[in-house]
């Protein structure tokens, strides 16, 4: 809802500036048609005050100039001789049509003037010039009376006076209308332009702030949804862990019970069917064990636990696994290349690598394909760009013909938290740990692929010239280490308890079984005499292990002590716990084991008492 | 989303609007109010002005009504009121118009281009120039009259004279007359008049040549302006300009319409044709 709210927020915002754009746009655009026009009718009056006007004006003072000769040419008054009366005229026929055409040149001047620019304007006047002239030449052809050549002479000088006027006051009229647009409306259309030009501004960097802002806030959202995506992962594997580890710890004493009994079932047996069916109990629950390890390894509780191994050996293992894993609907070919090396690591690592690839290949074919797993010697020297040291490698590919990964995709596979499996389905933490997991044995893991062309991982791991051990079945101690010394066994779980005192009392041991801390520490005050061996659990409800036995030696200060748990030294050193120098059997754990161990403890307290002695 | 788009839209689009409108020509209106000064007591002015007016009428097509002033600033008065559409002004206050009501100058009569005021005293008084009647008693005309104060003030300030420091005293006449009739009768020594009104009082006997003598004239300045209301239809106006560009003194039935008004002909009227008259306002009033 917020998110809409701000989405329909955003479109607001933009609608705003959208609407303030197109409005500055078109005041810009009116005020630029507006200044385009202003200025043309500038350049039309300065036209007209220049060309029209102002020598329409000149020529009028030229017409007046000449109409003072007009009273010496037409009206030569003064003179009375007639002889020279009559000369003087016959001169000034000639002079006066000079004059004439003199003024009708500048009237054509003053008419052609008045077309171009004016129309009709000072028309009127115009005409009584026109008149006058007329009149004028009207005189050339007869002596005009005083009367006449006076009024002629005084009504010809108005006109031209008031034509030479009318030009100038209209010059001045022009001028101060272009005075009055610059005084009044010239600043507007600047300030308006102005004003448009800093809206445009404002509202340019207005928008970019949105813009930047929006970004801001769309990658501080998406920082966020990550780091909260991560912290949610982080909360849910932590969970997880803690759960898988407590499950793994009672599923340990499960393990350890069943495995035992077992042990038990098959020394007693004859039967051949009965055995082979207890051996089979005894693998599955040794897979089991794997599993449990797995899981530990998953909430990071996980002991490593390096070995030298075969991966051929391995993998045929796994196979299946595998095919129960990937199901029917894809073929697995498993291709073992001859004359492997062994490596040196925890195999349950390993196979924690293969079957995270394998199942990632799995979820790259939902319609089914191929998946083929291989094995070969890469020899690498220092040219090799893989970023390990020169030497021999066991190269484990793994290859399926499922739908690929794009380029950006194949770049972040091996980052912690990248999925591309829907929501729930992928931790993210598959690929990374793989990743971890091969770093950590010194090797590298590289991945190729193409969209729809499948995709291929390659595992390097450093070959190890160390003599390889067989995986599946650990040889058994010999059970030559029976006794006949008291042992006291203390552990709350009353499965493993009974399988203790059972399995235990079949080498000869005397086997005393406590619940409790308490109940055991009353069997080492107690009158049965001395106890040889104190064998307890570590987590136990309000006393544990460590605890019981530092209070048990000083009652029973002979006896040997061996601590066992589902859990991990690290982690009982972790959680706080002082373990000493006291062994620590790591639970699921077979009874041949455990008696082994009580034959050392009591072997080497005998040699210690001996060289005491 | 509408507010913005009054804000930012469509007050801009207004203003432009606004600024593109020029300002509306009024109608023509019903009959034009005429009003003239009444420069002279002798002849009453609307008989002076009648015929102008009945010409006016005729040739323009437009009702006009004549309407006499009391005195200077009650014509300046109506005229910035409206209720007077065209004013025959003096020099002064047409630029008084002009400054309250935009005043648009039309034409001037030939001799208002280039008038003078008169420096007159009684015939009997010898002295031959102004700056030898310090102390002496003066008299200006009218205080509002271009002619009879403000150009003759102006005059005197920018020779070095200042009336109130160099006349023993100095007053203002109600009328170019009064100053004449004063001047005559030698209530004062020394008084200063419309040269054209100092005329024709000659001409027609009114002052006696025995009685005054003529000192002395001012420099030309442009002085009297029939003057419209601007609002007034530009086609009006061109009209009217033309009919009175059109009257000449050479046309016998122009005469009887000129002769009255001290006119031969009427000449087209500029505002920078009082930028003198302006100056002089401005440096007399700055005393």
């Amino acid at each position: 809802m917020p998110e809409k709210q701000s989405h329909s927020r955003t479109r607001e915002l933009f609608a705003y500036i959208y609407i303030m754009v197109t409005g500055v746009f078109v005041l810009a655009a009116v005020v630029l048609l507006s200044l385009f026009s202003i200025q043309d009718v500038e350049l039309d009056v300065h036209d007209r005050v220049t060309y029209f006007h102002l020598k329409s004006s000149a020529i009028a003072q030229e017409l007046r100039r000449e109409a003072r000769n007009l009273e010496h040419i037409f009206f030569p008054h003064e003179h009375t001789d007639n002889d020279s009366a009559h000369v003087l005229q016959m001169h000034a026929t000639v002079d006066q049509q000079v004059l004439l055409d003199s003024i009708e040149i500048n009237i054509g001047k003053l008419t052609e003037l008045q077309r171009q620019f004016g129309g009709n304007e000072f028309e009127a006047t115009l005409g009584r010039i026109e008149s006058r002239v007329d009149q004028l030449k009207e005189f050339a052809g007869r002596q005009p009376s005083q009367d006449e050549a006076d009024n002629f002479m005084r009504a010809f000088e108005h006109s031209m006076i008031q034509l030479a006027r009318l030009h100038t006051v209209a010059a001045e009229k022009a001028l101060a209308q272009l005075d009055h647009n610059g005084g009044r409306v010239r600043p507007f259309y600047v300030a308006l332009l102005a004003f448009a030009g800093t809206t445009i501004l404002i509202v340019a960097v207005t928008m970019r702030l949105v813009r930047s802002s929006i970004a801001r806030e769309d990658a501080a959202s998406n920082e966020l949804a990550r780091s909260r995506e991560q912290l949610h992962h982080i909360q849910k594997l932590d969970a997880l862990g803690q759960l898988v580890g407590g499950v793994a710890h009672d599923f340990n004493n499960l393990l350890t019970a069943i495995l035992g009994q077992t042990a038990q079932l098959l020394k007693r047996t004859d039967s051949e069917r009965s055995r082979r069916s207890l051996e089979q109990i005894q693998k599955a629950s040794n897979q089991a064990a794997d599993l449990t390890r797995q899981l530990l390894a998953f909430s990071r509780m996980q002991p490593v636990e390096p070995r030298v191994f075969d991966v051929n050996e391995l993998l045929r293992d796994m196979q299946s696994m595998l095919e129960r894993m990937i199901g029917e609907d894809i073929a697995l070919e498993m291709q073992p290349g001859s004359g492997l090396s062994s490596i040196e690591m925890d195999p349950t690592q390993l196979r924690q690598v293969v079957l995270n690839l394998a199942s990632n290949a799995r979820d790259a074919m939902p319609r089914g394909g191929s998946l083929k797993i291989g094995t070969g010697m890469r020899a690498l020297d220092a040219s090799d760009d893989s970023g390990l040291e020169p030497g021999d490698y066991v190269e484990i590919t793994v290859a399926d013909s499922g739908t690929g990964m794009t380029a950006p995709t194949l770049e972040r596979i091996f980052e912690p938290f990248f999925t591309t499996k829907p929501m729930g389905r992928g931790t993210g933490l598959g690929l990374s740990t793989v990743h971890g997991i091969v770093k950590a044995a010194g090797g590298s893991i590289k991945a190729s692929s193409q969209v729809g062309a499948g995709s291929q991982f390659s595992v390097l791991l450093p070959a190890s010239h160390k003599q390889s051990e067989a995986l599946a079945d650990k040889p058994a101690r010999q059970p030559s280490s029976s006794g006949t010394e008291t042992v006291l066994v203390v552990e709350d779980e009353q499965l493993i308890r009974s399988m203790l005192r059972e399995g235990l009392s079949q080498y000869g041991y005397n086997v005393l079984t406590a619940e409790s801390a308490d109940e055991g520490l009353d069997y080492c005050a107690g009158e049965n005499g001395d106890i040889d061996v104190l064998i307890s659990d570590v987590i136990m409800p309000k006393v544990n292990g460590a605890e019981f036995l530092d209070e048990a030696r000083r009652l029973q200060p002979a006896a040997a002590c061996i601590l066992m748990s589902g859990y991990t030294d690290t982690v009982l050193q972790d959680s706080g716990l002082e373990l000493g120098d006291i062994p620590l059997l790591q639970k699921p754990f077979e009874i041949d084991n455990l008696v082994q161990l009580i034959r050392e403890q009591l072997d080497s307290r005998l040699t210690t008492s001996g060289m005491d002695a | 989303m509408r507010t913005v788009v009054a804000r930012f839209v469509l007050l801009p689009l207004a203003l432009v609007a606004l600024a593109a409108c020029e300002q509306a020509a009024q109608q023509p209106p019903d009959t034009l109010v005429v009003s003239v000064l009444p420069d002279t007591s002798g002849d009453a002015p609307s008989s002076r002005f009648a015929p102008l007016v009945e010409y006016l009428q005729a040739a323009t097509g437009q009702p006009m009504r004549l309407v006499m002033a009391d005195d200077y600033s009650a014509l300046l008065q109506s005229f910035v009121d409206q209720d007077v559409h065209l004013a025959f002004f003096g020099g002064l206050t047409y630029v008084r118009a002009e400054e309250a009501a935009n005043a648009e100058p039309l034409v001037m009569r030939d001799v208002d281009v280039a008038f003078r005021s008169c420096y007159v005293t009684s015939a009997g008084d010898r002295r031959l120039f102004l700056e030898e009647f310090e102390g002496s008693t003066f008299t200006f005309g009218p205080e509002l009259s271009t002619s009879g104060h403000v150009m003759p003030r102006y005059f005197m300030q920018r020779s070095g004279i200042a009336p109130e420091d160099f006349f023993g005293a100095v007053r203002h006449s109600g009328s170019h007359e009064q100053t004449a009739t004063l001047v005559a009768t030698s209530a004062v020594e020394i008084g200063v008049m419309n040269c054209a009104l100092y005329d024709e009082m000659i001409e027609s006997g009114s002052l006696a040549e025995q009685d005054v003598r003529l000192l002395a004239k001012t420099p030309a300045y442009v002085n009297y302006v029939w003057t419209i209301q601007p609002a007034i239809d530009a086609g009006l106006k061109d009209a009217l300009v033309d009919a009175f560009l059109a009257l000449d003194i050479t046309i016998a039935e122009h005469e009887a319409i000129l002769r009255p008004l001290r006119a031969h002909v009427f000449l087209p009227a500029g505002r920078s044709d009082f930028d003198d008259v302006r100056r002089a306002v401005l440096e007399t009033s700055e005393e």
